[in-house]
């Protein structure tokens, strides 16, 4: 009865929590920069808004445009399933970190497709420079988690993650340091402030808007939808890491540590907004500077997984 | 034959060859009539015969010896066993793909082919990889060798009324004496220490046997395709035909990775020196291989690239292998070997898919230039989606058999950087895990646009738009290459139990198969199909009347031609430009005009890149030996006198040492 | 692998240089240099709670003085010479932090190597020689590559800050005499260089020290 439970709480959480969660990193950065703000649940409005509208279809494209919203919302919801972004997720499968960064990968695949299938210079130019920030990016999120893995010896992320996990209970500085590269990653995988700007269309933040540009009615209720769960599944991973370099969090009981992954992700949420509204949108050529500081951080957190054998 | 008691199914391996000898004979007797139909049909049935043979072959040992010697040397001697089993079988089933593709494909090069050379050069291409595979002994492999080598030189310069061809013909010639000699004196130098031509009485453990088996390993570099030997392979594998380039691509550098296989790992080398050694140049020859893959405009030439990409990525693994074992870890050993074995028949598979698609698009568009291809998604449906398979099976994403393998990889890696001894093995172990993700993202960003540009969006030139569809053998042909990666994914434990015979053998313990491989990919692609239809049905329902088709969104400007869209060298620039000192990369731009700055008439934009190895190493080598070449020329003086006198100092020279010895 | 307070701080000092590394901004770099330098003054408190008292003394003053009174003095020329930027720099940003990584990485396998004066019992020190040591190759990194004169003395400063920490980690406690003349030095030293750089804009139009070759016959 309980694993029903669980399991329906987390389906809704599934359901309504991504468009949520972009409508409070928006609400917190509007809270910044002195405005009152939509309120947070105006992007499911606006999803429920495209579920109504018609839609047009460039007569360009194929099969790979019209049936890469489909594919990329089935491989989010798996990998929403597999990953651990929060500690009351039921256990489905065991999630290999490869596997993991691997269905990312396809999802990427198919974006750049769909926007290369449309012929128009938009989709030509963030596809290429999506790819571009992928490969700088990629080894920071792999040496992240894998650096965990090390220390716990194990791939399967739903492991490391977990709070019964002894091997990684007393590493403060090695969840924080992995914590702090997944989240620079994750500024950069889902094109946030500073790498670039959610809310407009212009040349100078051509990477996700203008892959997406095509899409309109339902296949956009589909595509935002996927981008906003894997925006909650990236930070709440993050979430998860910086929550488990607090000490006395290994002490709770079970339901109050689940309780406290929700509050680690809102927190982390609410960070990312204010990131937002702190930080300007950086020049294409500085931006490999900026996801050094990424990389920094998973070079750092590999350091600390191979001397922690050695011990002090 | 030897009164060796054979089995019946090897009876089927050798009618396979002999079919193929008769084809070729058959071919040379024909000369010019194009019978392209009757000698696909011999290719097939021989693939046919082959991989029937395998079947009853399976599992056991079996060897055999002729009565016939080569030279007085050695006699033709085989054995057929799991691991070449595997490897012959990739053979029959890239052959059988090509005798389907062959008639389509052939019919398009009309005239510019001779059938008779092409075809007796297939089938003793197909011919003596199949012998190399299968011969035990060093003469028996180094006839076939060099069979394979000339045969697969004249394939190359099949269309030699085009410069480029004979000049990849020659290159590819010259890198294939230079791997056969480096050969010939790895197994003179085996014999002279063990006093047997056969690869059983070899073994390499020993100390001395450290610089035979280096020369062995640099000739089969070589071949292979390694950094800094791989040059010749941009140049030979786009210029062949495509059912050739996918058989050179897919099979003839896995059988210079099985020869490595065989002779070393299981010759018992383990000579750290040689493995660290391979790793170094198999991680540069992948990180370089997919680099510069990705910067290429010929589609073939993309490709070729890739292959030295993925080879790096075989031998990784294999050294890798040898290393875990003298590291006393032998299950890891074991998955290590396991990832490259699964790696080269993954690879023969889809690579030899790609490439026929890369044809079946040659003789539609009568182009591989990326610059002129598009807007293929209408006219080519079927070559576009087996090649769309392919990309995804190359770029290792799931549930395809290219991110089973990969992954068998990434899990060796990511074990040794926990259960190596030393802190260095430790910190290689997981910074190889960085570079192979490293490599994972180059080749998906090579993949998405070997696929986006050359298929999708609008036609850049007439003659993408005037495209037709490939012929009913060619789609068939990739159509079972694409169906053997799909099944080749879904039943990883199946066939890494096929391997645990030749993984036993590799690190002297008995392997248990059945753990390796976690990955439930039948449930992830069942999943996954069940979510996608989920999202049509409830979401993408009734799209009816209020679904417009439209043009691309233009900003206003009325409907654009295809000269906006985005080009390959577009596409690559940004990586190019953070890989610039390595590619030698730069942008030329010129604007003309009368008022150029505000009214610009012709804007004219060439990239720029400096092959480096070219530049920097084979040129200044190849300068060096000519310059050699020009001294040696004095001794030549033309006086009768003179040569008297260098005979009679060799007889001087010669007497002497027949003396002291 | 658990560390203690001291140790993080220190660590941390070395991290702080290894981001100084990957930005050419002159004002983010005296910001890190500045953070480190706390740090390294937090150490020093956390080090005189343990050993001798006067480093609480010592602490302050390189609080006060080089975490923020140099700073703020470099970042006072740096706007008088209108310098924002190290444009130029012989090996990219990103490239010499990853280097700064590596070397942080050889610092920890060469401080098994070093005789351990202290004891386990007085805080290991094995970690404080991994992140001094990691200190002065960062120092050595940025004087190698960086081109215009501010950062020569910020990676100076660095390798100051290097041997200071190697002294406070591998010893008890430098005397108070010899602390006070080392930073006296530092102090006079990077007021001289500041307002040389002063002149040396007002002469040559330029700080950039790969152009000063005239040195030579």
């Amino acid at each position: 009865m309980t694993e029903f439970f669980r399991w329906l709480v987390f389906l809704m959480f599934v359901v309504l929590a991504p468009p949520v969660s972009v409508g409070i990193i928006r609400k917190v950065k509007a809270r910044l920069q002195n405005r009152i703000g939509a309120s947070i649940f105006q992007p499911l409005f606006d999803l429920l808004k495209f579920y109504s509208k018609g839609e047009t279809v460039s007569e360009v494209t194929s099969w790979i445009f019209r049936s890469s919203a489909g594919i990329n919302f089935a491989l989010v919801l798996i990998i929403a399933l597999l990953v651990p972004w929060v500690q009351f997720k039921p256990h489905v499968a065991s999630a290999d970190i490869f596997l993991v960064i691997y269905l990312f990968a396809f999802m990427r695949m198919m974006t750049v497709l769909a926007a290369l299938d449309a012929g128009s210079a938009f989709g030509g130019f963030g596809a290429s420079r999506e790819v571009t920030l992928a490969l700088l990016i990629e080894p920071a999120l792999v040496l992240c988690l894998a650096s965990l893995g090390v220390v716990s010896r194990t791939s399967d992320l739903e492991q490391i993650f977990s709070f019964a996990n002894l091997a990684l209970s007393n590493q403060p500085g090695l969840w924080l340091l992995a914590g702090s590269g997944l989240f620079l990653t994750s500024l950069v995988e889902l094109s946030r402030m500073p790498v670039d700007d959610p809310t407009t269309h212009l040349e100078l933040t051509m990477v996700h808007e203008a892959m997406i540009l095509e899409n309109s009615g339902r296949n956009l209720l589909l595509v935002e939808y996927t981008h906003a769960l894997k925006l909650l599944v990236l930070f709440g991973l993050s979430a998860q890491c910086f929550l488990h370099a607090i000490a006395p969090v290994w002490q709770l009981p079970a339901v109050l540590i689940s309780a406290a992954s929700g509050g680690a992700v809102l927190i982390t949420l609410a960070l990312v907004g204010v990131q937002e509204g702190l930080s300007v949108k950086l020049r294409w050529t500085r931006l490999p500077e900026f996801i050094a500081y990424a990389v920094t951080m998973a070079l750092l957190s590999v350091l600390v997984a191979i001397a922690g054998r050695l011990g002090s | 034959m030897a009164g060796v008691l054979i089995p019946h199914s090897v009876y089927l391996l050798w009618s396979a060859f002999g079919v193929w000898g008769a084809g070729a004979a058959g071919a040379v007797l024909t000369g010019q009539k194009q019978y392209h139909k009757l000698y696909s049909g011999v290719l097939l049935s021989g693939c046919l015969l082959l991989l029937g043979g395998l079947i009853g072959c399976w599992p056991a040992n079996t060897s055999w010896t002729s009565d016939f010697v080569f030279f007085g040397l050695a006699p033709l001697a085989g054995r057929v066993d799991p691991l070449a089993s595997v490897f012959l079988a990739l053979l029959a089933v890239s052959g059988s793909a090509v005798a389907l593709f062959s008639p389509g494909y052939l019919a398009h090069l009309g005239q510019r082919l001779h059938p008779g050379f092409y075809w007796a050069c297939l089938f003793l291409f197909m011919l003596s990889m199949g012998q190399v595979i299968l011969s035990a002994n060093a003469i028996t492999f180094l006839v076939f060798w060099e069979i394979m080598a000339v045969s697969s030189v004249l394939l190359v310069a099949t269309d030699h009324a085009r410069h480029s061809a004979r000049l990849s013909a020659l290159i590819y010639m010259g890198a294939t004496r230079i791997s056969t000699a480096l050969l010939v004196g790895g197994f003179l130098w085996l014999n002279y220490l063990s006093g047997s031509w056969r690869f059983s009485d070899w073994h390499l453990s020993s100390a001395a046997a450290l610089w035979p088996a280096a020369l062995l390993f640099l000739g089969l570099c070589i071949k292979a395709g390694i950094w800094p030997f791989h040059v010749w392979l941009p140049y030979a594998h786009p210029e062949a035909p495509a059912p050739v380039s996918a058989l050179m691509s897919g099979v003839m550098v896995k059988v210079a990775l099985y020869a490595m296989v065989r002779l070393i790992v299981l010759g018992g080398s383990g000579s750290q020196i040689l493995a660290y050694a391979a790793l170094c140049l198999a991680t540069v020859s992948a990180v370089w291989g997919v680099l510069f893959a990705l910067m290429e405009r010929d589609l073939k030439r993309l490709l070729a690239h890739s292959t030295v990409e993925n080879v790096g990525l075989i031998l990784m693994a294999t050294a890798l292998s040898v290393l875990l074992r003298a590291a006393h870890l032998p299950e890891l050993a074991a998955l290590s070997l396991a990832a490259a074995l699964f790696h080269a028949l993954n690879h023969g598979t889809f690579k030899s898919l790609l490439f026929l698609g890369a044809g079946a698009l040659d003789s539609s568009t009568h182009t591989r230039d990326l610059s002129f291809l598009g807007g293929l998604a209408r006219n080519m449906p079927w070559t576009m989606a087996c090649f769309f398979t392919g990309a995804v099976a190359i770029c290792a994403l799931p549930p395809l058999n290219g991110f089973a393998s990969k992954w068998l990889l990434y899990q060796t890696l990511f074990h040794t950087a926990f259960q190596a001894a030393t802190t260095p093995e430790r910190a290689i172990a997981l910074g190889l895990v960085g570079v192979l993700s490293l490599v994972g993202a180059l080749s998906l960003a090579c993949f998405a646009k070997a696929v986006g540009i050359a298929f999708l969006g609008k036609p850049r030139s007439d003659a993408a738009a005037r495209a037709h569809e490939a012929s009913a053998g060619m789609i068939a042909a990739q159509a079972l290459l694409a169906g053997c990666c799909l099944g080749l994914g879904l039943l990883v434990p199946q066939i890494l139990e096929c391997l645990a015979p030749v993984l036993s053998e590799a690190v002297a313990e008995p392997v248990v198969t059945a753990g390796f491989f976690t990955i439930p990919q039948l449930v992830i692609l069942a999943a996954g199909v069940a979510l996608f239809g989920l999202a049509r049905s409830v979401v993408l329902r009734a799209q009816g009347p209020s679904l417009r088709s439209y043009v691309t969104w233009e900003c206003g400007y009325g409907d654009l031609p295809a000269r906006t869209e985005e080009t390959g060298s577009s596409f690559s620039q940004p990586i190019a430009s953070i890989f610039a000192p390595l590619l030698q990369y730069n942008v030329w731009t010129e604007i003309k005009g009368k008022d150029k700055r505000h009214f610009p008439e012709v804007i004219e934009v060439k990239v720029l890149m400096v092959p480096f190895l070219e530049r920097h190493l084979y040129q200044p080598a190849v300068a060096a030996f000519e310059e050699m070449s020009k001294a040696l020329v004095r001794v030549q003086t033309g006086s009768i006198h003179l040569y008297l006198l260098y005979v009679f100092l060799t007889l001087l020279v010669l007497v002497w040492v027949g003396v002291r010895l | 692998m658990t560390l203690s307070i001291y140790e993080l701080a220190v660590l941390s000092a070395s991290i702080l240089a290894i981001f100084l590394l990957g930005t050419t901004y002159i004002r983010t770099n005296l910001g890190f240099y500045s953070a480190q330098t706390m740090a390294i003054a937090a150490a020093t408190m956390l080090a005189g709670s343990q050993r001798e008292p006067h480093l609480y003394v010592i602490a302050l003053i390189i609080l006060l003085l080089k975490a923020v009174g140099i700073p703020v003095f470099l970042i006072w020329i740096a706007d008088r010479i209108d310098a924002q930027t190290d444009a130029g720099t012989y090996l990219p940003a990103p490239l010499s932090m990853h280097l700064g990584i590596l070397l942080l990485g050889a610092s920890y396998i060469l401080s098994s190597e070093l005789p351990m004066m202290l004891g386990h019992g007085q805080g290991s020190s094995r970690i404080g020689a991994t992140a001094a040591m990691s200190l002065l190759f960062s120092g050595i990194l940025v004087m190698l590559t960086r081109r215009i004169a501010i950062s020569q003395i910020i990676g100076f400063l660095m390798i100051e800050n290097g041997i200071y920490l190697f002294a406070l980690t591998q010893t008890h406690g430098m005397p108070m005499m010899v602390e006070m003349g080392i930073l006296l030095d530092v102090l006079v030293g990077v007021m001289i260089a500041g307002l040389l750089l002063f002149r040396i804009k007002k002469s040559f139009e330029h700080i950039d020290a790969s152009q000063l070759t005239q040195l030579k016959d």
